[in-house]
């Protein structure tokens, strides 16, 4: 079997808001860009997977004025509505058919329009979850209580992660928030639904993605160093919140266990470099390490007090930043994948990790509460 | 290369209003009736591939999340394509992929909308179209089409006469399809003609219903089909394309985006005849005069002949190559299933199990859908022997 690897990425700026651009200009840019990055000309894509969503667009069909953006034009289409790594996912399956030599995959998330809050409230049902006016926030903090109060989880803990995540993200001129933080200063900021303070919820976020994925052959033509996909596993869990265990993710357990399968990985934190996370909070940076095996359960917030998720920690955790610095909604699980790509080509820059395996645990979400989660193993 | 991969389950609701099922009630109507087919339940399937259209429709953001519990499949593989009204085809195309990257044995594609929850699809469907000139046209989609009407009138002189014949063959075809919404006893010509004009030049008889209805699609991989049923249908192509909106050059009478999608996936399939190799054929018929251009798209006959090959009698029930022997999207259109109505179709005739709308004898099938601005098109290809 053929082997599918990332072969060229692009972000675009992020932005709190980009009001005075218009989505299909931000598309275009990264479609210019990973083209460029990849040394290729559109004529050489075989097809196009994207990903964006109506309700964040404000548009039906979000793809239907994008798609030539994305230079989809008299192309083999389709997109996914979820986060961008969900369209690698499905351009994986597609390439492993051999049909085609490569897919590009974009993905856009202009979230200042209608708000993240927007975004979310209409997520929950009409019937029973909504009228409550949950959002993405108070949602949230319904699961961080869950959480703390199981594990003994301390609000010093989440403002660790969230200092260790902002100093990363000061090194890293890809991303958005690039001021530090100390823990003092997430303690000190104000909550905003409690247990959650101001500066452990990521910010509202403009922007866009692109990667593009080959099989071996082409691959290795164009590119002297793909990074591959070694494994991909994602999982939805049950949509009320009631009805699971908020303190720990099925859905990530699940979606773990099947990408550490198929790429042959037993433990994630020997054999693998470095994570990358969608911590659209800072807790959810520890939960999650419990759910992908980086620890045992409710032992995450060990990770963060012995320092070993820190950039040169032993196992470094989001040293792009994560999504604490950036979190375009739709994107930012695609970002995490392109931020490692860079960490496993040695081009990171001043937020580089020790290139020891040559391998990356990267962690994608969708849907509240994390629901569904989505987990790719990326290897040299 | 890919696995061969088969349909082995087909799951249907009727189309109709359901006021009293909510969205993943009708979800797990459809993913039962799957099952019940297919003699499958929740615990052999590996993945799902959800579909649903413009969440503006019925105002919920992700309904593949609120649907988990009522599929059935919880903590297992589940994604949602969404691509207009052909997102029923692009869920169906993807389940088919999942399967034929050999990483997955049993997928299911499950696609819907409950249209009637909304106080009218056109104020969903006007949002289609960008916020800064377009949308403020409010033209939804039939006026869109009727654009698309005037333009195919004009560039071959035919007119609306042909548009309701095409009604009329499918209307009456619906009567032998209980899942239709319309069906309409003695639905005739002189009948048609005197509905009122809607959007010029389309009548109320060229214009599909307002419908709530789920469309499922279980798909195995060779050594499981085996497994599961004697009569497969074995998927030969799954092909979507895209064309663009607003190049200033566009042909409307011209989808030259479907004609990419039936060259691609005649080519995969070892179709070189179209005419004569394909069976039966399902297209997305939303408006009775795009049967005609999509029959040129699909390569059934010339740009231009789309009117004639209609008045040949070749495309109805007892003609060489019926098309929507189902009544088509003009009978039925919950815009979520309807794409992949059509391929179920065309799956259920090459099957032989398609009831009393069976095209005797069919062997090679074709279901299409479009969606978005008319420039997204889905295409596969069916058989009853495999590749």
């Amino acid at each position: 079997m053929s082997k599918i690897g990332i072969i060229g990425c692009s972000l675009s700026e992020f932005q709190p808001d980009m009001e005075d651009v218009a989505t299909g200009q931000i598309v275009f840019e990264v479609t210019e860009g990973v083209l460029k990055n990849a040394g290729l000309d559109i004529k050489d894509i075989d097809q196009v997977i994207s990903a964006s969503c109506d309700t964040i667009d404000g548009v039906s069909i979000s793809n239907a004025f994008s798609a030539e953006n994305y230079g989809a034009f008299m192309k083999e289409e389709s997109k996914v509505e979820e986060d961008g790594a969900y369209a690698m996912m499905y351009a994986y399956y597609r390439l492993l058919t051999g049909q085609w030599n490569n897919c590009m995959v974009v993905a856009h998330g202009k979230n200042s329009g209608v708000g993240p809050a927007f975004y979310a409230n209409m997520s929950f049902d009409p019937l029973y979850l909504r009228p409550l006016g949950l959002e993405t926030t108070s949602a949230a903090a319904l699961q961080a209580q869950a959480y703390y109060r199981k594990y003994g989880v301390r609000e010093e803990d989440t403002a660790m992660v969230a200092s260790k995540n902002r100093e990363a993200g000061s090194k890293n001129p890809r991303t958005m928030l690039r001021e530090k933080v100390s823990p003092q200063d997430v303690m000190n900021s104000s909550y905003v639904v409690d247990p959650l303070k101001k500066l452990e919820i990521p910010p509202t976020t403009d922007g866009a993605a692109a990667i593009i994925l080959a099989r071996e052959d082409f691959a290795r033509d164009v590119n002297n160093e793909p990074v591959w996909i070694k494994g991909i596993g994602f999982a939805q869990d049950s949509y009320y919140p009631g009805h699971r265990n908020l303190a720990f993710s099925d859905s990530c357990y699940a979606a773990a266990q099947m990408a550490y399968k198929k790429a042959g990985l037993k433990d994630p934190i020997r054999e693998a470099d470095f994570a990358e996370l969608h911590e659209a909070c800072a807790f959810y940076e520890l939960m999650l390490s419990e759910s992908l095996g980086f620890c045992p359960e409710g032992k995450g917030k060990n990770m963060i007090e012995e320092g070993n998720s820190k950039i040169d920690g032993s196992f470094p955790i989001n040293p792009s930043g994560g999504a604490l610095c950036a979190n375009p909604i739709m994107v930012s699980g695609l970002v995490r994948i392109i931020e490692s790509y860079l960490q496993l080509t040695g081009q990171a820059g001043d937020n580089q990790v020790q290139r020891n395996n040559g391998a990356a645990v990267v962690h994608a979400s969708s849907g509240m509460f994390l629901q569904s989660n989505l987990v790719t193993v990326l290897s040299i | 290369m890919a696995n061969k991969v088969g349909v082995v389950g087909i799951g249907m609701t009727e189309n109709k209003s359901y006021w009293n099922l909510s969205i993943p009630a009708l979800y797990r109507k459809g993913a039962l009736s799957a099952y019940e087919d297919s003699g499958l339940g929740p615990a052999q399937i590996d993945a799902v591939v959800f579909g649903h259209s413009p969440e503006y429709f019925e105002g919920v953001n992700h309904p593949e999340k609120w649907c988990s519990e009522a599929v059935g499949v919880v903590n297992k593989p589940l994604f949602r394509i969404h691509t207009g009204g052909t997102v029923g085809g692009s869920a169906a195309i993807g389940a088919y992929y999942l399967v034929a990257s050999g990483e997955f044995d049993v997928v299911m594609a499950i696609s819907g909308n409950k249209l009637n929850e909304t106080s009218s699809a056109q104020i969903g469907l006007s949002t289609v179209y960008e916020p800064l000139i377009a949308r403020r046209m409010g033209a939804g989609a039939p006026s869109a089409v009727a654009l698309q009407a005037s333009a195919y009138y004009a560039k071959y002189g035919y007119d609306g006469e042909y548009s309701l014949k095409v009604a009329v063959k499918n209307r009456n075809n619906a009567m032998n399809n209980p899942y239709a919404q319309l069906r309409i006893p003695d639905y005739t010509l002189e009948g048609a003609r005197e509905t009122p004009v809607l959007s010029y030049p389309l009548r109320m008889a060229d214009m599909c219903p307002t419908s709530d209805a789920v469309c499922a699609m279980i798909f195995a991989r060779e050594d499981k089909v085996k497994e599961i049923t004697d009569k497969p249908a074995w998927v030969l192509a799954a092909v979507s394309t895209n064309e663009g909106v607003t190049y200033p050059d566009r042909d409307w009478a011209k989808p030259i985006g479907l004609r990419l999608a039936a060259d691609i996936a005649y080519e995969r399939a070892g179709i070189s005849n179209p005419r004569e190799e394909i069976d039966v054929a399902e297209v997305y018929d939303a408006f009775s005069v795009q049967e005609m251009i999509w029959y040129e798209g699909l390569n059934f006959c010339e740009w231009g002949e789309g009117g004639n090959l209609l008045e040949s009698g070749a495309t109805y029930m007892d003609g060489d190559l019926p098309v929507n022997p189902s009544g088509g999207v003009l009978c039925a259109n919950s815009i979520g299933a309807a794409a992949m109505f059509r391929k179920a179709e065309a799956a259920l005739q090459v099957m032989g199990r398609a009831g009393d709308r069976q095209v005797p004898g069919a062997q090679i099938s074709l279901g299409h859908g479009w969606g978005g601005g008319i420039q997204f098109h889905t295409v596969m290809i069916f058989s009853s022997n495999m590749p």
